[in-house]
């Protein structure tokens, strides 16, 4: 009997696409059930208690005005597997029928497991009523496979090569051979990164793995990065964008913004930029920040009937696009690479670079940038087109939001005790990754931040990476790599400490050379790791060269270096809002406009004494 | 607005303890550990274990620690630089204690400080007199000088086998590089009585060749040479980058002809044979004592005296004794082995 009910489930196009635990689950509660001919199985009204398989036999649907419908599927009851309390009709069996009953209970377990399945049913219920078979069209979606699988050959081929090249011509370096191994490791590390291979986080627990496995380095060391202060500030961050994202108040700011802005494009331009600017403190990715802004973007472009793919679109797109993207070095939170970055910081440069300093050291460079951007675009895209915003549209749109709700308060809560405990710091002597550690408890005790979101809306795999990378590091410097790596680079070494604005210029040079073929990402993590630790050695303070290495690998030309600018591109190609070439180039320029602003910052560094 | 009373027991739990985590913060004195040096310079690392001895009790007080690194990067500009940084720093944070260790810390960043109405200076490691920093005028610092055992190497000179065949008094000479602390140094022994030995020569060099020179020169000239700071070498008169220490060391004691001992423990540990040093956990000890005075007992610190080093270590290299065939009555080497600096 029971193999019957598996194959009647397993019949089902809608329930047999479900995974097999979900169904292994509900299967002792599935009963079979038989009805005679002219028997009513359930009324419209009452409660739907059950979800029902037809195995044989004819059932028919009767609706409260007495219209009378067959079965598409061979399924009825689906209000059980909704959130409708009550069947919308009668069904009543037209002949002689076996069913497979499913109670509400059991279906709620198995759509909770098989999300797609409620859509299904809805689809089911929809062909129900209209007495025709509606198809679910399932868009198809164009995976981009990146890198192409010889891509991915040479990439696989070159962690096998690289481990086992340097574990053969390892005695020629000099130096012991737990260092030997461990450099190994590292190649193998990095060729998964520079390839892309796997997902970022993934060649990050290889190499603490490997290590631990090995016992090259203690274990406090390797796994140093799980305790430190950046992983706290990140989780934290973390908690906090998704706290501002869910609750709706990143949105609102954005309509705020528009609201109050002068309704001129000059205005448009920098209410769109500010917002961007605004949300980077607190959404730690520019993938996050794209996904909210962009649409956005889209909206804008049509309530202010903007010409498709003319100036004005352009420099709005522009305006998106510079104000989630632009300040992200000068931000420690507005990126999970920056960090990475933090961690690497010896640790009187972790205890002094926090939040508010960050900034402040970095603010020469963020005027100078943001100067570039406002006069250059204002050129590039000048226009005479006179945009209108519907300020009505804005405020209803703003009505129907309401009044500020509680998890909203919350995260405002959050956000201002993090700027008011930075500013007072001083004062209270508290690190602000303690703080923002503090931010997060309260949001988890006050249930602003529930367990589910905690879970899975805050991104645990990027703290898995923060880890991975701050133990890689440790584990370098534990190991005496850093000084080999010093020595063996005395070319490097003499250009950043004899004449560091031509090693700057080096540097980026580099950097566009590694980022043709590495993602973002990748690039900063290893010239971080091998840099930093250099600058140290050099008497270049080791903030200054991570913050170049940020500013500087954000530099991208071509679209595919970008995966947050994709996302934008992705909106624009069904849109086709604004002028992609044009986009492109006046990038390039402010590519080079990041350099200019590095440069500008010397003198400002010089007198704060860091270089 | 109706608040559930649930919902405020917890708001009221949340605020309380962030109200007291943040008094215990406030009322919290802080104490700023200022090094000129590097942690990866022996003496730090030891005076760090004296610091660490005292100042055990991390949660009554808030520590944070800062290294200028000017013994990697000894030029002016790097110093003054170091010193605008670490300047900043105590200006951004505000500690109720600066300790400030050898004479950089001294010269770019504390005397600034000399009679703050808030912030109280406890230097250590000070190789120069006081007066060169101001501290003989201010009233809100005190500390220990870091002076040479000088009593304890004339004894230890009179005593070794070596020198007992000698027809002439024992003569001594002094090597040392160019850096603040060998200054200091060089005033200690040049104005101590070395009788009956006679002081006959001290140099000092920028270069690892004129080092080598010296020490060719000096072996021709005195009995034993006497060295404290070797770690700002140039490489070349046109190369700045700096000699390793070890390399320094090794080479010296290889081709002096002569026994080459040092004022400062850490040099049996790059390589040498012997060294009749100040204490640097004394240093740390006192320093942090002293801290302790002005955070918990709330003393002025005008109040406590400025004292002078008192101990000494003994630190050896068995193989390179015998190899030299410098001989010491067997206490020296229990002293040694006691604070674990004996080297086999």
């Amino acid at each position: 009997m029971q193999k019957s009910i598996i194959e009647n489930l397993l019949n089902d196009d809608a329930v047999s696409k479900s995974n097999y635990q979900s169904l292994a689950r509900i299967l002792p509660q599935v009963t079979e059930q038989q009805f005679a001919a002219g028997e009513t199985i359930y009324n419209a009204n009452a409660r739907a208690e059950n979800f029902y398989l037809l195995v044989e036999g004819e059932i028919k649907l009767v609706s409260p005005q007495g219209r009378e419908s067959n079965l598409v599927n061979q399924r009825f009851g689906e209000e059980a597997a909704s959130d409708a309390d009550h069947y919308l009709t009668d069904a009543i069996a037209a002949t002689a029928a076996v069913v497979l009953c499913i109670p509400r209970i059991a279906m709620a377990t198995l759509v909770a497991a098989n999300p797609a399945l409620k859509t299904d049913l809805l689809f089911s219920l929809a062909s129900h009523l209209a007495g025709e078979k509606l198809e679910r069209r399932t868009g198809a979606v164009e995976r981009k496979h990146s890198p192409h699988p010889p891509t991915k050959l040479l990439g696989w081929s070159c962690t096998l090569a690289l481990p086992l090249l340097i574990l053969f011509f390892g005695d020629r370096l000099k130096i012991e051979h737990n260092a030997v191994i461990f450099l190994a490791i590292f190649s193998a590390t990095v060729s998964m990164w520079i390839f892309s291979l796997v997902d970022d986080y993934i060649p990050g627990l290889f190499a603490l793995l490997a290590t631990l496995v090995m016992g090259l380095v203690p274990a406090s060391v390797i796994l140093s990065g799980f305790a430190s202060d950046g992983f706290m500030m990140a989780l934290s961050t973390l908690a906090l964008g998704t706290v501002v994202v869910t609750s709706g108040l990143s949105y609102r700011l954005m309509l705020t913004l528009l609201l109050r802005l002068p309704n001129t494009q000059f205005w448009h331009f920098t209410g769109l930029f500010l917002t961007g600017a605004a949300i980077t403190p607190i959404i730690p990715t520019a993938n996050g920040r794209t996904a909210l802004i962009s649409p956005f973007y889209i909206d804008m472009v049509d309530s202010l009937h903007l010409q498709p793919q003319a100036a004005a679109a352009t420099r709005l797109a522009v305006a998106c696009f510079n104000g989630l993207s632009l300040f992200s070095a000068m931000i420690l939170t507005s990126k999970s690479v920056n960090f990475v970055v933090f961690g690497l910081l010896p640790p009187q440069g972790q205890d002094h670079f926090q939040w508010m300093t960050w900034l402040i050291t970095s603010i020469v460079a963020a005027i100078v940038l943001l100067a570039i951007n406002a006069i250059t675009a204002a050129f590039w895209f000048r226009n005479r087109e006179k945009p209108k915003l519907s300020k009505e549209r804005v405020a209803e749109q703003l009505h129907l939001l309401g009044k500020l709700k509680n998890r909203e308060w919350a995260a405002l809560a959050g956000i201002a005790f993090m700027v008011v405990g930075m500013v007072t710091s001083s004062i209270h002597k508290v690190q602000p990754s303690w703080l923002s550690f503090a931010m997060l408890f309260g949001l988890l005790l006050c249930g602003s931040l529930n367990k589910k979101e905690l879970k899975e809306k805050v991104d645990w795999t990027f703290l898995l990476y923060l880890s991975g990378i701050t133990g890689i590091v440790a584990a370098f410097s534990f190991l005496g790599l850093d000084k080999t790596l010093s020595a063996s680079l005395p070319g490097l070494a003499d250009y950043m400490h004899n004449n560091f604005e031509l090693f700057i210029l080096l540097l980026f040079v580099l950097i566009n050379l590694i980022r043709l073929a590495a993602p973002i990402n990748a690039t900063i993590v290893i010239l971080a790791a091998i840099l930093m630790p250099l600058a140290d050695i050099s008497g270049i303070n080791p903030w200054v060269l991570g913050f170049i290495i940020l500013i500087l690998s954000e530099a991208w030309f071509l679209p595919y270096q970008c995966s947050y600018y994709l996302q934008l591109q992705e909106l624009n190609k069904e849109r086709m809002a604004y002028d992609e070439k044009s986009f492109l180039r006046f990038n390039a320029l402010m590519n080079f406009a990041r350099l200019a602003a590095v440069y500008a910052s010397l003198p400002y560094w010089k007198m704060l004494g860091l270089l | 607005m109706k608040i559930k009373p649930e919902k405020f027991l917890v708001g009221l739990f949340l605020v309380v303890s962030l109200v007291l985590f943040a008094w215990f913060n406030v009322t919290r004195p802080s104490i700023l550990i200022l090094h000129s040096y590097d942690t990866e310079y022996a003496w730090v690392r030891d005076i760090n274990i004296g610091l660490n001895r005292v100042l055990g009790n991390k949660y009554i007080y808030h520590i944070r620690w800062y290294y200028m690194d000017t013994k990697r990067h000894p030029s002016k500009e790097y110093k003054a630089s170091a010193g605008i940084a670490a300047r900043r720093v105590i200006e951004e944070t505000e500690p109720d204690v600066v300790i400030a260790i050898d004479d950089d810390a001294q010269k770019y960043v504390a005397r600034y400080f000399i009679n703050h109405p808030k912030i109280k200076i406890i230097f250590a490691g000070v190789n120069n007199d006081v007066s060169d920093y101001g501290y003989d005028k201010a009233k809100n610092a005190t500390g220990i000088l870091e002076r040479l055992p000088l009593m304890a190497m004339q004894e230890t000179f009179q005593i070794a086998s070596n020198f007992k065949s000698l027809d002439h008094p024992i003569r001594l000479a002094y090597l040392g590089d160019n850096s603040e602390t060998v200054s200091g140094d060089l005033k200690q022994i040049q104005s101590f009585n070395w009788s009956p030995l006679q002081f006959i020569a001290a140099k000092r060099v920028n270069t690892w060749p004129e080092w080598q020179a010296a020490v060719e020169e000096l072996g021709k000239q005195a009995d034993v040479i006497l060295v404290t700071g070797y770690r700002r070498l140039s490489r070349s008169a046109t190369v700045s980058t700096l000699v390793p220490a070890k390399e320094i060391v090794e080479w010296t004691e290889a081709h002096s002809k002569i026994p080459v001992i040092s004022g400062n423990g850490f040099y049996t540990e790059e390589g040498g044979m012997l060294a009749i040093g100040t204490s640097p956990y004394e240093q740390g000890e006192i320093a942090g004592e002293k801290a302790l005075e002005i955070v918990e007992a709330h003393k002025s610190p005008d109040g406590l005296p400025i004292v002078s080093s008192n101990q000494f270590i003994v630190t050896m290299n068995g193989s390179k004794m015998k190899a030299r065939g410098f001989s010491l009555p067997r206490v020296y080497e229990a002293a040694a082995r006691t604070g674990d600096k004996y080297y086999p």
